[in-house]
Formats: structure tokens, sequence, C-alpha cells
């Protein structure tokens, strides 16, 4: 069953792209989820689209696994070098079987071990990557294109807005079902 | 010896050094598969391969756990975790790139399609996809740069932890990590070069881009012999016995061993302060062999002076290296080369996306009779 429709239009130049961008965004009332600039170099943050709130959400959100697993971390390394002294306890001339270099060193190494894989996971989560499916692409834009990617509701909308988007500059348009 | 790749693409990420763009995957590329080298050495060193798993963190059959107050214990963490760090952040700079050779391989349908369409993880460039690995990026920049040093100090500690002269010292960990930013600068600017004359990439990796690289490498190779002079120098100053008698031996051993390793470093500041130097591919390709030669060198003066001339002189004997362990060293370097041929063949080692993104933010402005080239920052 066919949820959502997307129409995919490509751009040689910048400007083109954001008053067509503008232009489209205004004409169906698309949401910040709606609609997407598909490029093949980063660009600064608000230069192609209007999208204040996606960095905003990602900024506060996606530190909180590395943050966490970060913690996690620091746990299992104070507990797997300063627990060995207790569980394997040597005798050392009544030495304390906790030793605090190595706890604190390893405990380190495994904090950042840690928050560095949280920190993958996080791109992994916020990104939905990975993902296998066929969805709106064009490889144009590894060329250099840029992509701009609406999600509509109908197919009516869908024909409206590749017309739409031809008329502002589009050299290709891509159509699609349930690829956003 | 080029553990330091990922620091220096770090430290040029987070400065914003629009030059450092072609350097970065080379750098990371390099910093990855040094550590692959080096974490075949653990194996070489147990010499009783089946017994290496003695190392991990659990508890092995005879209910003996890792002594983690063992320096050494120290070092396979931290060169684990330093690789696995150095690996993670090698991918995630390369999955734009992974997305670009993809398209281009399904393009002409060539075979490396197959592993690229799996590797790039399904990159399409969205903005939100964008918005995320920025700040992953910048969040795995700050994590090496807090990782490198601690592994740098923790690989200096193996000799500074002990009792022996010459190794217990205090310096031994700055002094580490400085090295190995050293060396691992001289390493970039000789791999850059090599594949600027291999692959013919003289418009992507500019005289401009060594010449920044020089500079760089000038202000470390000034640290670094002022390291030198302040090991020296406490030594010489104080006079105690057992420490001088090391120095002594340098100079009466290995005389032309030190010359290369200071003499390397002093000459090396001497001719990167010409700009026509720091330009020339040829001569920066000589000077970052000279340094490397160096650093090798001082590492070998770290090891053998002081294990050849112990406290107790019938202990004392002379060391050269055995037909072995010469085939061990040039079987690390060949290695190293091997995995790094290979790398170039199946991925891109110039960071095109970081290139791309260059261009887009920079343009040219004309102020009166000159034109100066500008940069979008944020």
């Amino acid at each position: 069953m066919v949820s959502h429709y997307s129409v995919l239009g490509l751009y040689r130049k910048v400007d083109t792209f954001v008053r067509a961008a503008e232009q489209v965004r205004g004409e169906f009332g698309l949401a910040d989820g709606e609609i997407e600039a598909l490029t093949s170099a980063a660009f600064p943050d608000g230069a192609l689209l209007e999208d204040a709130t996606l960095a905003h959400q990602v900024d506060k959100k996606q530190f909180l696994f590395p943050f966490l697993l970060g913690i996690t971390g620091l746990l299992l390394g104070s507990s797997l070098a300063g627990g060995t002294g207790y569980i394997m306890n040597l005798d050392v001339g009544g030495k304390d079987p906790f030793s605090y270099a190595p706890t604190g060193i390893i405990t380190y190494e495994f904090t950042l071990l840690f928050a560095v894989i949280g920190s993958v996971l996080s791109l992994l989560y916020y990104t939905g990557l990975p993902n296998w499916k066929e969805r709106a692409y064009d490889p144009d834009i590894t060329c250099g294109a840029l992509g701009l990617l609406i999600k509509v509701r109908s197919r009516e909308e869908q024909e409206r807005a590749a017309a739409l988007m031809q008329r502002l500059g589009a050299y290709k348009i891509r159509k699609g079902e349930n690829d956003f | 010896m080029s553990h330091s790749g990922t620091i220096v693409s770090s430290i040029l990420r987070l400065s914003q050094a629009n030059w450092r763009r072609p350097i970065l995957r080379a750098a990371e590329a390099m910093t990855a598969f040094s550590l692959l080298v080096a974490g075949l050495f653990p194996l070489i060193h147990v010499g009783r391969q089946w017994r290496v798993y003695y190392m991990f963190p659990f508890p092995n059959q005879r209910m003996l756990w890792p002594n983690f107050k063992s320096p050494l214990m120290w070092d396979f963490c931290a060169i684990g975790i330093y690789l696995t760090g150095s690996m993670t952040f090698l991918y995630i700079g390369l999955l734009p790139d992974l997305a670009a050779a993809r398209d281009k391989a399904i393009a002409d349908g060539n075979w490396r399609r197959h592993y690229l369409q799996v590797l790039a993880l399904g990159w399409r460039g969205t903005h939100r996809e964008w918005a995320v690995y920025n700040k992953c990026s910048l969040f795995l920049a700050v994590a090496i740069l807090c990782i490198a040093p601690s592994v740098h100090t923790i690989v200096s500690w193996d000799f500074a932890m002990t009792m022996t002269p010459g190794w217990h010292t205090t310096i031994f960990g700055p002094y580490f990590v400085l090295g190995a930013i050293y060396s691992g600068v001289a390493a970039v600017i000789t791999l850059m070069i090599l594949l600027r004359w291999i692959f013919k990439l003289d418009d992507v990796i500019r005289e401009m881009h060594i010449d920044c690289l020089g500079k760089l490498l000038t202000v470390i190779a000034i640290l670094w012999t002022y390291f030198y002079f302040t090991e020296f120098n406490v030594t010489w100053y104080s006079h105690k016995p057992e420490e001088w008698e090391i120095w002594e031996w340098q100079g009466h051993r290995f005389p032309h061993l030190l010359w290369l390793m200071v003499g390397g470093s002093v000459l090396t500041i001497f001719l990167l302060a010409w700009k026509n130097i720091r330009r020339s591919m040829k001569a920066m390709f000589a000077i970052s062999l000279l340094v490397n030669a160096g650093m090798y060198t001082e590492r070998y003066l770290i090891v053998v002076p002081v294990l050849t001339h112990r406290d107790n002189a019938y202990m004392w004997t002379d060391y050269f290296p055995s037909f072995t362990e010469l085939s061990v060293i040039a079987a690390s370097f060949a290695y190293f080369v091997f995995l790094y041929a290979v790398f170039i063949k199946l991925f891109p080692i110039v960071t095109m996306a970081d290139v791309k993104e260059g261009v887009l933010i920079s343009g040219d402005v004309r102020l009166g009779r000159h034109v100066a080239r500008v940069q979008v920052k944020e």
C-alpha cells in the first residue's frame, strides 16, 4: 500500500535550487521532515534549506549516545582493572589490592572507546543508516547536482510538484512511491 | 612510527585548516595500517602465539587474570582502543566518498560496486545525513585527540615505569607524544608526495599543501630539538654516573646514529626555513625521509645502548640485529606498503567530499589590484 509519493528534482546551480525549494515548500506546505536536499558535499547550515529545527534537534540529542556509552565504559573499565585486584587478590606484601594508576588508565581508555562506539551508533540511529533499500536518489548527485527531494500525499500532488520543479529549473525529475 | 596520522587529521579538522582537505584520508589510512602492523608485534614478541590470549582481559584456563598493574597490559589496551578509534575515524570519514565511488562503479559496471554498495550503507547525502555526519566527525576528532596522547604516553611508560637509567625519566611521556606527531607529519609528507607522483595528483595535492605541512613540521622540529636539549642538558648538569654513562656509551659506540638523530632534526629546521625548499617536492621528500630516519634512530638509541650497557659491567655487551630481526623489520615495512597499496586500489585515497566542500565554500574577491581567496565560515 502506498503511504506517500516522492519527487526528486535535480538542479545545477545553488541559487536556482534555493528559489525552487522555497517555492515548492510554500506551494505544498511541506513540514521539515518532508523536504530534503541531496548533495555530494556538506553545505553550511541553512545554505540550501531553511531547516533550522533539524540541526537544532540533532545538535541536542546526538551526544546522548556517546555520553551514555562513555559512562558504561567508565564503569566497565574501572570494574575490570580495579575489580581484578580484588577478585584475584595476590599477596604483595600487605599492599592494597586496589591500584589507582592502572585503574585510572584503563578506565580512561575504556570510557573513550565506548564514547567512540556511542558516537558511531548515534550516527547510524539519526541518519537511519544502514538502509540498502531502493530510495529516491540519482547518481548525478555524486557529480555535483543538487537534489531537491519532497514527500507528498497523492499522485495528483506528485504530478503538480514535478511540473513545478521543472518550471523552476530542474533539469531532471524522478518520481517514486514510498522511497523518500 | 606513524601512529599520529589521525592526530594530525583531528587537529586539522578541529582547527578547520582549509588546506587539510586532500591530506586527511592519506594520514588516517597511514595510522590505521601502522597500527595493524604494530598489532602483529605482540604476537611476534610473545613467541608462543597460541598463548597470546593471556593478554586479553578475561581469565584463562588457569584462572589467571591479566595483570593490570603492568604497563604492557596498559599498552595492549591503549593500542587496541586506538586501533578501533582510528579504524572508526577512517571509515566514518570514508562514508560520503564510498557513496560517490559506489555510484561511479555502478555506472561503469565495475566489480567494486559489490562491496561499495554494502560499505556505503545507503548514503544519499541528505541534509540530515550531513548534519549528523559533521557532528559525529567532530566528536570523533575530539575523542581521537584525547586517545592519542594517552596511547603514546602509555607506550613511553613501558620504558619510563622501569627503574632503568636512561629510561626512568618524566620527560618520556610528552617526548613520545611529540615524537609521534613529528614522525607522523613527516610520513604524511612522504606519502602525499608519493601519491602525487604515482597518481599524477598535481591538481589535488598542490605545492601549497606541502608548504603548509612543511611549516607544521618546522614548528614540531623546533619543539623536538628543544626536547633533545632538555634531556641532554639535565643529565649533563647533574652528571649522575649511571645516567651519564648511557650518553657516553651512545657517543662512543653510536656516534654516527647520534649525529643522524640530533643533526637531522637541527638540519630540518634550517632547511624548512626556506620557502623554495618547502615548495620543492624532491627536497621535501628527502627531508621527510631524513626526519623519519632520525626518528627511527632515536628509538634504536633508546633501546639498544641502555640494554647493552646495564648497571653491572659484567653484563655489558654489544648488539647488532640478527638476520631474523632484520627480516621482521623488512616484513613490517612491506606489510604496511602492501596494506596501503591495497587500500588505494579499493578505496578513494583523496577526501573527495571535503575537497568539494572546500571548492563550494570558497571564492575570489577582488580588492583593488589584488584578487583574494575567501572562505565562508559559520
